[in-house]
């Protein structure tokens, strides 16, 4: 009875990469402490209380409500 | 009845001041975290779209757009392969991973690439092969975050 299991081929000389039109994540993050808004964290990093928007669209999936920010939650912040 | 008409005057007077105050308020900041009562101080703005894959093109080349200009879905033996994933919605931080899977079991190769995208992004996956493709069957699997988005079959003939 032949042997129905094909060997397997070889891809260990297989070469790849990847690259995006997206930029790379920040390296800055910062985590929530109590007492923390996000006009707060914004002029912190910003200087400007105003750009709290920059950081709220940039951790939409952090963010449900701008206002409610819990601590402990880590938030990437772009650049300015 | 002087004197009640002059209080009425007063509280008009009065009324408008404050009213005139009110309209000069400024919309105040976010509330500080975990204060629940103030949740409507601020209209939330348009909620930016959330992030997802939209297209994955197979294909031999791509633009300097990242994106496929002639796409296909059969390559011969010494083709690079190129997937493009069109992405859409903005994230701080997302990790786009393409699997390549030969024959449907044999993984050929497994390569990554964290975006952060601000609107409509494409990243493109490739892989070459210099000693040639063995004919047959093949499917990359584009996985957001680990889990899985699309599948997308193609075949190298000779």
């Amino acid at each position: 009875m032949p042997d129905s299991k094909q060997p397997k081929a070889d891809f260990s000389d297989v070469e790849g990469g990847s690259s995006s039109t997206a930029p790379a994540p920040s390296g800055r993050s910062y985590t929530v402490v109590k007492g923390d808004s996000l006009s707060k964290i914004a002029k912190q990093f910003y200087g400007d209380a105003q750009k709290w928007r920059k950081i709220y669209e940039a951790n939409r999936d952090e963010i449900k409500n701008p206002d409610l920010i819990y601590p402990g939650q880590t938030f990437t912040i772009p650049d300015a | 009845m002087r004197t009640q008409r002059g209080r009425l005057y007063l509280l008009v007077i009065l009324g408008g001041a404050v009213s005139a105050l009110g309209c000069k308020k400024e919309a105040p900041p976010p509330a500080e975290s975990g204060s629940a009562d103030t949740a409507a101080a601020v209209p939330a703005p348009a909620a930016p779209e959330a992030f997802a894959v939209s297209e994955v093109t197979l294909g031999k080349a791509i633009g300097a757009d990242k994106k496929v200009a002639s796409p296909t879905t059969t390559f011969g033996p010494k083709d690079t392969i190129y997937a493009s994933v069109a992405t859409t919605g903005s994230a701080p931080s997302k990790t786009l991973t393409a699997k390549w899977t030969f024959q449907d079991s044999q993984t050929v190769k497994e390569g990554s690439e964290t975006i952060a995208p601000t609107g409509p992004a494409v990243t493109e996956f490739h892989m070459a092969k210099p000693s040639a493709w063995p004919v047959g069957k093949y499917k990359v699997e584009i996985s957001v975050d680990g889990t899985p988005a699309t599948t997308k079959e193609f075949e190298v003939k000779k």
